[in-house]
């Protein structure tokens, strides 16, 4: 293994750990395997990885209620405002672009990613973990395995489905908007995402903070996958 | 981190297929939908039947059972009001039913399912997947005649993974999930797969040698010093390419001086002929340097055709014959792909291509960007036997001529010239036989190499120590084909000596001056270019050195060859300069090699005698050891 990550970096020793383990793992014991082995970065380190600086932190209100009034957006990330905003039931997020002062349109600083937002149920669909488990690593196999030289930079493991985040370089950050937007729409819906969730201020659960949709069941935001080295 | 491209997100530049299916995806979303909120009264019994449906479809066999159950009940609790337990217990098991008795179910249909598929029937057909000693991935897969070695990413081996999947499910594989089981395939192949040495038609293994028919049923020829046998292979060894053709099984009897017949060679010279059957059977020893045979001779003289017989005989492929491209890059991959690799008709070639021929016939190596990488290598590596033919010698290099065999065809008279169709059925007659004679011939010189004792003066010793094996095995002396050899090497000095202007001069210059000059490389410069305007050397043209440091490097270049043709070049550093001495070397051993040059030389003017082997002393019959030891002294010429 260490061999391959010295070859080819994160990408083989994934490739090869899908290869070994897959067939005799169930789905639910594949992502365990990835979300133990992946680094968690912390999230000063992995917004500090992120290029171009600007990242929003968005804050918003998980609970049923959706309190509009405890959402906040800032460009300076503190780990012990976001715990207490997790006390409040917040969900935490970053941008997948750059801003400045306002995530807005407006404000838009530099385009640096294309992203997914893939759920393969919602909450409270009567779907069995089993299911969503499988989806989910069908899901895995095909950003790693099957779309050849494109692979993601990012997969955020959500209670439902996955997060990715494919950053873009110089020529491609030239991009005018509407150009951006014809690429995020058909990458959407390439991989059956959301199909809701293509504008370019979108925001993406940031790990490690919990997904508090169910108050009962806090799920913890994980990466599955990175490389940012 | 590596940010992605205009490239590589190319494919989202237009609207991807998948979009069409949209509608029908939203379709099952609603059914899900449906799962989650319950489902009203009246449509109880449609919604678990379709759920069920649904769940058996994409589910696999294993969680059928209480997971699906479990499902259900959880789907029932949320209708305003729930079925009986004992019906949806009914409902259950009839779909479950109908779902077993249908071979499709549990089997998602998606790409992903595909390439499942595909990778498991690659296991049950026995697909061995391994890399060779470059690192490149390779697949050995049976297809309906014969075992074979393909790349992973090549057409052959995808299309045999098309038809293995047809086969299998009577559908369509998608390319994109093709290409993604071969990239899975690479993976496998590079690390879990084990190493196989592999070699373009001829191998060594176990210290045999293993000559690769390249038929259908896979057939290969074993020979040691024992004799030969036609076996089967069981285990990757081989490249195969596309143009290569299949060899005949050898006959039980024949011998390879049936090749001669077929031959034209210049006024039956019994030397280029010993030469050129232990040349034929040296291309059947991979991994040592070979000689680059060079053929000449006026038009008519069948000179393409005897290439296509050495090509036929070593190495069948088509086209048989190479044309020399002018591009020096382009020589790797025709000398990689061909064992036996004989440029037709060359007239000329640049300085470039003279030292990839020569890096060929030592052996080389080469490096290459692979397309579509930014930092990924495609390696080659290969020692060839390299053939050349045209009117004219047209190696010109001193160092390309140091590795070649010079033979010279003479024109065919007419009444014995032959259509070519005529030609190739006696010579496919004659051709399993010459390869019986090749295959014992060979197997007697493996036998004899190790005892055998080979002076191994020139620049070819490997060339020449199988040379002496082989021609014992074909029942001549050693000593025979060392002579032949070295009167051969005595022309291809000539002939450098000809192709350099520099070198004309020299011999002249030591003519005039009864066998010796000194003096600076300056003198030297300008006393040279007295003597070749006497001999009608142009001192304008470009390769004329017109410097002094110039001619310093031009004489370095042909030192060699005019010592071996009788003048001794000394250099010395002085406070003065570079002060040469040039000076000619009584009883030098190349005196017998400048007698063969005569000879040949009047042979051609039509006075002398034909066969050089009758006039020529041989150089091995007197002692020249301290002259050859003398001579190596020789220092560098002038920097």
């Amino acid at each position: 293994m260490e061999r391959l990550a010295n070859i080819n970096g994160n990408y083989n020793e994934f490739l090869h750990r899908f290869l070994t383990v897959e067939k005799d793992k169930s789905p639910q014991e594949i992502l365990e395997v990835f979300r133990t082995t992946t680094p968690q970065l912390s999230p000063q380190d992995f917004l500090a990885r992120l290029p171009g600086g600007g990242t929003a932190i968005q804050f918003f209100d998980d609970s049923p209620e959706k309190d509009q009034r405890k959402a906040l957006c800032t460009f300076e990330f503190s780990d012990e405002f976001a715990n207490k905003k997790q006390e409040e039931a917040c969900g935490v997020y970053f941008s997948a672009n750059c801003f400045e002062k306002y995530r807005r349109k407006d404000n838009l600083k530099l385009i640096r990613s294309l992203f997914l937002d893939w759920d393969c149920a919602k909450q409270g669909d009567a779907i069995l973990q089993e299911e969503i488990d499988a989806q989910k690593v069908k899901m895995l196999r095909r950003l790693l395995l099957l779309e050849g030289t494109f692979l993601p930079h990012v997969i955020i493991d959500t209670p439902h489905g996955l997060h990715c985040l494919w950053l873009i370089n110089e020529d491609c950050r030239s991009f005018k908007l509407p150009e951006w937007e014809a690429y995020q729409n058909n990458l959407v819906l390439y991989f059956g995402g959301d199909i809701g969730a293509k504008d370019v201020t979108r925001v993406l659960r940031l790990p490690p903070y919990a997904h508090l949709k169910d108050p009962e069941k806090p799920y913890p935001i994980r990466f599955l996958y990175h490389d940012l080295s | 981190m590596k940010l992605h491209t205009l490239d590589t997100i190319a494919k989202f530049k237009e609207a991807p297929a998948v979009a069409a299916k949209e509608g029908e995806k939203k379709k099952s979303e609603k059914l899900w939908k449906i799962g989650a909120d319950g489902a009203a009264k009246g449509k109880r019994h449609p919604t678990a039947t379709s759920l069920l449906g649904k769940m058996f479809q994409s589910l696999p066999k294993e969680m059928w059972g209480v997971p699906v159950w479990g499902a259900l009940q959880a789907w029932n609790q949320k209708n305003e009001k729930p079925l009986d337990e004992k019906e949806l217990q009914r409902i259950y098991e009839s779909i479950k039913k109908k779902a077993e008795e249908n071979p499709n179910a549990g089997q998602q249909t998606e790409d992903g399912s595909q390439a499942d598929t595909l990778l498991e029937l690659c296991t049950e057909e026995s697909c061995i997947l391994f890399h060779d000693q470059l690192g490149e991935p390779y697949a050995y897969f049976k297809t309906p005649k014969q075992w074979i070695v393909r790349r992973i990413g090549s057409n052959d081996f995808q299309n045999w993974l098309r038809r293995l999947f047809y086969e299998k499910t009577e559908k369509a594989i998608a390319d994109t999930t093709l290409k993604s089981v071969a990239g899975l395939l690479t993976c496998k192949a590079l690390y879990d797969g084990s190493e196989f040495h592999l070699y373009n038609r001829i191998a060594v293994q176990k210290g045999s040698i293993v000559y690769n028919i390249a038929d259908e049923s896979g057939q290969t020829v074993v020979i040691d010093k024992k004799g030969y046998n036609v076996t089967s292979l069981k285990e990757p060894l081989f490249r195969h390419y596309r143009h290569q053709r299949p060899q005949v099984s050898p006959a039980s009897e024949g011998a390879i001086s049936d090749l001669l017949p077929f031959v034209n060679l210049k006024g039956g010279n019994k030397d280029q002929e010993l030469l050129l059957l232990v040349y034929t059977i040296t291309c059947f020893i991979p991994d040592f340097p070979h000689v680059i045979l060079v053929i000449s001779g006026e038009k008519g003289s069948a000179k393409s055709t005897l290439l296509k017989l050495i090509r036929r005989i070593v190495d069948p492929a088509k086209p048989p014959l190479l044309g020399l491209s002018e591009n020096a890059d382009d020589l790797p991959q025709q000398l990689d792909h061909n064992y036996f690799a004989p440029y037709d008709n060359v007239s000329g070639f640049s300085r470039k291509i003279s030292d990839r021929l020569c890096r060929a016939s030592t052996g080389d190596g080469d490096t290459k960007r692979k397309l579509y990488s930014d930092d990924d290598d495609f390696v080659r590596e290969y020692q060839r036997c390299v053939a050349l033919n045209g009117i004219n010698v047209c190696a010109k290099e001193p160092d390309l001529l140091e590795r070649c065999l010079l033979i010279e065809l003479e024109r065919i008279p007419k009444d014995k010239r032959k259509t070519e169709k005529q030609l190739w059925v006696e010579f496919d007659t004659a051709l399993p036989g010459i390869l019986n004679g090749i295959f014992s011939v060979l197997s007697k010189a493996i036998g004899k190499y190790d005892t055998i004792e080979a002076p191994g003066r020139n620049r070819m010793a490997d060339f020449e120590h199988w040379g002496c094996a082989i021609a014992q095995a074909l029942g001549y002396s050693a000593q025979k084909f060392i002579e032949a050899y070295e009167r051969n090497l005595g022309l291809q000095n000539q002939e450098a000596i000809n192709e350099s202007d520099v070198a004309i001069a020299i011999v002249a210059l030591v003519e005039l001056e009864e066998g010796f000059w000194e003096g600076t490389t300056t003198e030297l410069r300008e006393v040279l270019e007295k003597v070749a305007g006497e001999e009608k050397i142009d001192v304008k043209d470009r390769s004329w050195p017109k410097r002094a440091n110039t001619l310093g490097k031009r004489i370095r270049e042909v030192q060699s060859n005019l010592l071996d043709a009788g003048i001794q070049v000394e250099t010395k550093h002085t406070n003065a300069g570079s002060v040469i001495t040039l000076k000619r070397i009584a009883n030098h051993p190349s005196s017998a090699v400048t007698e063969a040059i005569k000879a040949t030389e009047s042979e051609k003017s039509g006075d002398g005698d034909t066969n050089m082997s009758g006039v020529v002393p041989s150089p091995l019959s007197h002692d020249s050891s301290q002259e050859q030891a003398e001579n190596k002294n020789v220092t560098d010429s002038d920097s």
